[in-house]
């Protein structure tokens, strides 16, 4: 009796300490701290489950866009302080928000996205973006309590309330309001720089706050013009009465009875100057967003954590019975352990004793390793291809973090493919193809048809058509949407070139019956190959026009905004594309700065590729 | 019963080899015997190999459409000497 005992309380001991050990050495070998994380929500389907076993390692290298990252709660500030990338993600979290995507901007340039129920750790999704592309998008945002809390220090009931205003264009929506002050409702949080905060203005203007004299005014820029729903604002934090009311008015932030209204002055300055893109045009719904942690993996040979864990079982049930045997022979030998005992144990432990044993029979370890990797080995790739998995060499299965192949397709319609090496290309100053160009005009008109009367009626014409003429292939399709109806209901016409690696854009104003030139780089031989376009495309169309298209005079496109660099110009024409088909006619002499901005553009189009895919 | 059966064995027996011509930008060809069944993707990879061009810079058009990587000739409806064209997105700055 007194022998059972003690050996129930020795194997339970081993039982903890091997688990440690095992523990730590995954954690030595995959340089993370928590190796295996179990998917506690379903937040991050359909990429992963609940219940989905996930190993997890860390390498030295950067961390790269498409990769997922696991991070837990405490290291969250330090976390983001590395991310110099900016972080598109997608993570779990659990702030008394349903669940669906919440996005977030953070301080340095990070965009985080939550999905669903908190535990613990949160996964997100990065992409290197910069935080301001989000801007564009006119996505209203929250910023957790939670964070705040972390930021700030302050209790949870002090904070700003964020509180959920409907979903109407995909994005979560938050009002903001101080619980204390409930009328406090003018706009979204969009992230926290320093100690300013920067919003979107409300849709809802709160009236009775508008009217509070104690409120902040804000319904007006410093440069009184009436703000608009989707504007870009920020308020500055007071300062003074923050240091001098203690811990717990630093909390307060926006309490007005703390912050005399001269010092908390809203400031205003950052209302952006095209602000057609601000307003909340976001057309990806909150399901397409869901599959962001689709794209991870590359194909149907890549990670599967049911297969890893299978293959896991396989280990136990196959890789260690030799061994448990031997150990068991030893245990019995040495102690006189009931074996019937330690079996009921082995089947629910049987790796962590087996190891246990190894450690403990020091002098047999070596040859019980070496028996041990011979097997597994053995078994792994046995079973490995079975599962299309390769043995740990290449470390491909034991990582979580997957990128996206560079020939992963993201984007495809018609007859435009886009691969994650286009989508790098945008994101790197290179020049851009026809694929970018076309994709970016599908997708204008798919959010016209999203949203009616976002812009007047279109129609484009892919580059190809031209292009293909040069090459004497056929080029029929690209011109097959044009009819007779068709160009009575459009405005506009549109024709990107692309001659001699330049992009420049033709539009025909076809009430007007004119055609504007838009050349970013402005030089008078770029206009040669007009005529030739015309031609072409009158070739191919007749009949559909009133007037003969050849016979428009052409203009110059003045005053538009030009490239400084040498790589814009593509990005340059799908501006002046969104731009000219505006309702209200463009003011070039606003988008003077446009060139300051393309960084900004080039990422939103990115990010609506890679959005707009996964519908 | 049997009769649908045969004929189909006897139509899959026949070993059909289409002669698929990809016409590059500068009107040179190569041809391909493929058979049906064949994904072009695998054209495409050779094609991109053999001119060393990156494969995501070429697009294969069939009939003025993109030829996606799981059509087959057999998909599009290809016949013995249809001519692809092999086109290089054309880039701009």
């Amino acid at each position: 009796m007194g022998t059972d005992g003690l050996s129930s309380v020795y194997v339970s001991g081993m039982i903890v300490t091997s688990a440690l050990i095992i523990w730590k050495g995954l954690m030595c070998v995959t340089g993370s701290e928590s190796p295996v994380v179990v998917v506690l929500s379903g937040s991050m389907e359909p990429g992963f489950k609940r219940g989905d076993i996930l190993f997890l390692h860390m390498s030295k290298e950067p961390i790269r866009a498409g990769e997922i990252v696991v991070f837990n709660i405490d290291k969250i500030s330090s976390s983001f302080s590395a991310f110099s990338a900016a972080v598109l993600g997608c993570l779990a979290s659990d702030f008394g928000q349903p669940a669906g995507p919440h996005w977030w901007l953070f301080e340095n340039c990070c965009l985080v996205a939550v999905w669903g129920d908190f535990h613990e750790s949160f996964h997100c999704f990065l992409c290197n973006f910069p935080a301001e592309f989000l801007l564009s998008f006119g996505l209203l945002f929250g910023i957790s309590k939670w964070y705040q809390s972390k930021i700030n220090g302050s209790k949870e009931d002090e904070c700003i309330e964020i509180c959920e205003g409907g979903t109407k264009f995909g994005f979560s929506r938050y009002d903001v309001k101080l619980r204390r002050s409930c009328q406090h409702r003018h706009g979204i949080v969009l992230y926290w720089r320093g100690d300013s905060m920067h919003m979107i203005a409300s849709e809802e203007k709160d009236k009775e706050a508008n009217n509070d004299s104690h409120m902040p005014h804000i319904d007006y820029d410093r440069n009184d013009n009436l703000l608009e729903e989707g504007n870009v604002f920020s308020m500055e934090v007071c300062q003074s009465e923050r240091k001098g009311n203690g811990n717990m008015e630093d909390d307060d932030l926006f309490m007005e009875d703390e912050c005399p209204q001269q010092n908390a002055i809203v400031d205003l300055h950052s209302k952006i100057a095209s602000t057609s893109c601000y307003n909340s045009d976001a057309f990806i719904d909150t399901e397409d967003m869901g599959f962001v942690a689709k794209c991870f993996p590359k194909d149907d040979n890549d990670t599967s954590f049911c297969k890893l864990l299978l293959l896991g079982s396989f280990m136990l049930l196959y890789v260690f019975p030799g061994g448990f045997c031997v150990g068991l022979l030893l245990v019995i030998l040495a102690f006189g352990v009931n074996p019937l005992m330690l079996l009921s144990w082995w089947i629910w432990t049987g790796a962590v004793i087996e190891l246990v044993f190894l450690l403990m029979y020091f002098p047999l370890v070596l040859s019980y390793l070496q028996a041990i990797a011979l097997v597994g080995w053995r078994l792994l790739w046995e079973f490995g291809w079975l599962y299309g998995l390769v043995p740990f060499g290449t470390g491909r299965y034991l990582s979580v973090l997957v990128g996206i192949d560079r020939s992963y397709t993201i984007y495809t319609a018609g007859n435009i493919q886009i691969f994650r090496s286009q989508i790098d290309e945008l994101l790197t100053n290179q020049y851009l193809d026809n694929n970018h160009i076309d994709a970016f005009a599908s997708l204008l008109a798919e959010k016209n048809k999203l949203r009616p009367g976002l812009y007047q009626p279109f129609i484009y014409v892919s580059s190809l058509h031209w292009g293909s003429k040069k090459y004497e292939m056929e080029s029929k399709q690209y011109v097959s949407h044009i009819n007779k109806d068709a160009v009575t209901a459009s405005n506009f016409l549109l024709i990107p070139i692309n001659d001699n690696d330049h992009w420049t854009l033709m539009v025909a104003c076809l009430k007007q019956s004119t055609w504007y030139f838009f050349d970013s780089l402005p030089n008078p031989m770029h206009r040669a190959v007009l005529p030739l376009v015309t031609n072409h495309l009158h070739e191919k169309t007749q009949g559909c026009f009133q007037t003969d298209i050849r016979s428009w005079k052409v203009l110059e496109a003045e005053g538009v905004p030009t490239q400084t660099n040498g790589y814009d110009c593509g990005i340059f024409v799908c501006k002046y594309m969104e731009n000219v088909i505006q309702l209200n006619s463009v003011k070039w002499d606003l988008l003077m700065n446009l060139q300051a901005e393309m960084p900004k553009f080039r990422a939103e189009l990115a990010f609506m590729l890679l959005c707009s895919t996964l519908k | 019963m049997a009769s649908t059966s045969s004929k189909k064995n006897k139509k899959s027996n026949e070993v059909t080899i289409l002669c698929l011509k990809v016409k590059s930008q500068d009107g040179e060809e190569l041809v391909y015997r493929a058979k049906p069944n064949t994904k072009l993707s695998k054209l495409k990879n050779d094609y991109c190999n053999r001119y060393s061009f990156p494969i995501n810079s070429i697009a294969f058009l069939f009939d003025g459409r993109r030829i996606r990587d799981e059509d087959t000739p057999e998909s599009l409806k290809m016949e013995d000497g249809d001519e692809i064209d092999a086109m290089i997105h054309q880039t701009g700055g």
